[in-house]
This record gives structure tokens, C-alpha cells and sequence, in this order.
């Protein structure tokens, strides 16, 4: 029973891990896709 | 800060968040009194708490020295605005590793403890703070506004942060800012939890400073289309015949 309800706590902790490290990658790229897109329109 | 120095910051922060990983995820043991697996979450959720506090205080001190005359520059509402933001990205993530966390150790993915529904009540009021940034206005006059706004949002940082010690309902008590300054964790997650706090922090900076790139370049984008816009208009009247 205690192996079962580790293993689904480990689903819990990969689910964290992943949502975050995701969402942290999404909004570091949305930066800098931003920032070049204001650059090249300052640039023309 | 120049790019080289930015770059240096990003390599500086890539590293301590690989070794948050490796400490997080590998090193670390599970305790079995802490909720086993899922204390894991611990590293993710406490430094994304951290931060959050760090840059809505940041973005209600910047507020402050816009509303002061004698401290007033552009650059602090800016940075008020781009302080803001990140710490909203942080909020949710805290939000949404807390649901997760929850649901093994409470048996439910959300709960109106009182934690909770402040801290979802400042993730909401700090949203409408950056929405009411794109409302359309000068820059003194949408300096003003989001200063007050950002002052109002941030009246709930304390009742956040007190909320588990005035009404003691699900949420647990600081890990370490608990009224008795009883620190909850030792040893290696003490360790883990410090290094996490650390690597967070220097993800914030970078993060804020790239925001703060971005803000300048859309007031300089800004102010170049309304020198444009009112030379149209002077060319404009100029070609009418008297």
C-alpha cells in the first residue's frame, strides 16, 4: 500500500517539476522573443 | 547591466538551478514524516513564495519613489511594472505546485484556507495592476495610477504572509518565518531549500532585468510613434491651402 501511494506521490512531484520548469522556459523565451521584436521595429 | 553581464547572470543562474535539480531531486531523501515523495515540492513552492514577496515589495517600493517628487524618474515605474510582472508568473507557479502538493498531503487540490484565498486575492490584484499598465494614458499619468494601484495590491503582502498565524486553519506555519523562528527543516533540506531560495532569486534578477530591457525599448517605440504621428499631423496642415 505505501509503495503504491509513493509511487503516486512521485507522479505528483514530476508534475510540479515539469508545469514549472515549462512555464518558466515559456515566459524566458516569450522575453526575448519580445525584446527582439521591439528592437528590429526601433531598428527600421 | 550590459548584455556580458547579463549573460554572466543567466550561466550564474542556469547553474544553481541545475544544482537545485540535482539536490531537489536526487540527493535530497524523502522524509516520511514530511510527506515522503511529495515534499519534493517543498523546493519548488517555498522559493517561488520568496520571490513572489521580493518583487511585489520591489514593485511597492519603486511605486513609492515614482510618488515622490523629489524621487521621481521613469524608470522607477518601469521597474515597478517589470517587478510586477515576474512576481505574477512566480505567484502562479506557487499557486499551481501548491494545488499539486495539496492534493497527497490534504487529500484536495484546493481548499479556501485562509493562505490560500489571500494569496489568490494578491495574485488577482497584482493581474489588475499590470492590466491596468496597458490602459491607455501618458507616462505620468499611468505612472500615478499604478503607483496607487500597486500601494493597494500590495496592503495584502503582510495579511498574506500573517494569514497562517491570525487564522490558523489548513495551510501549515512558516517553514522558517514562523512567529517562534522555529526553522522546520535541517540537514540536507535545509541545505536544498537555501540552495533553491538562492537559484530563484537569481532567476528573479535575471528575469526582472530582461522585463526592464523590454519596458525601455516599448517607451522608446512609443515615444518614436508619437514624434511620427504629430510630425504626420504638422506635414498634414501644412498641405492645407490657406
Amino acid at each position: 500500500m505505501n509503495v503504491l501511494a509513493e509511487s503516486s506521490n512521485v507522479n505528483y512531484v514530476v508534475a510540479g517539476y515539469v508545469i514549472t520548469g515549462v512555464g518558466l522556459i515559456a515566459y524566458t523565451v516569450s522575453l526575448k522573443v519580445r525584446i527582439r521584436r521591439q528592437r528590429k521595429q526601433l531598428g527600421d | 547591466m550590459g548584455r556580458t553581464g547579463k549573460r554572466v547572470l543567466l550561466g550564474v543562474t542556469l547553474v544553481a538551478l541545475a544544482a537545485t535539480l540535482l539536490f531537489a531531486l536526487v540527493v535530497t531523501p524523502p522524509r516520511e514524516n514530511q510527506g515522503g515523495q511529495a515534499v519534493r515540492l517543498l523546493y519548488l513552492h517555498v522559493p517561488a513564495a520568496w520571490v513572489a514577496y521580493l518583487a511585489f515589495s520591489i514593485t511597492a517600493i519603486a511605486s513609492v519613489l515614482w510618488l515622490i517628487p523629489r524621487t521621481r524618474r521613469a524608470e522607477w515605474d518601469l521597474l515597478a511594472g517589470a517587478s510586477a510582472e515576474v512576481g505574477v508568473v512566480f505567484t502562479a507557479m506557487m499557486l499551481l505546485v501548491g494545488s499539486i502538493w495539496g492534493r497527497p498531503t490534504w487529500g484536495t487540490w484546493w481548499e479556501w484556507d485562509a493562505r490560500l484565498t489571500t494569496t489568490a486575492i494578491m495574485f488577482f490584484l497584482f493581474l489588475g495592476y499590470l492590466a491596468l499598465r496597458r490602459t491607455g494614458a501618458t507616462a505620468d499619468e499611468r505612472g500615478k495610477r499604478c503607483a496607487i494601484a500597486a500601494l493597494i495590491a500590495a496592503a495584502d503582502l503582510p495579511i498574506v504572509h500573517f494569514s497562517v498565524t491570525w487564522w490558523q486553519t489548513l495551510h501549515q506555519q512558516g517553514t522558517v518565518f514562523n512567529p517562534k523562528l522555529d526553522v522546520k527543516v535541517n540537514g540536507s533540506m535545509a541545505f536544498t531549500l537555501v540552495l533553491s531560495v538562492f537559484a530563484f532569486t537569481l532567476l528573479f534578477a535575471y528575469l526582472v532585468l530582461e522585463r526592464f530591457e523590454l519596458a525601455q525599448l516599448e517607451e522608446g517605440r512609443e515615444e518614436r510613434d508619437l514624434q511620427a504621428a504629430i510630425a504626420e499631423r504638422v506635414r498634414a496642415e501644412q498641405a492645407v491651402p490657406a
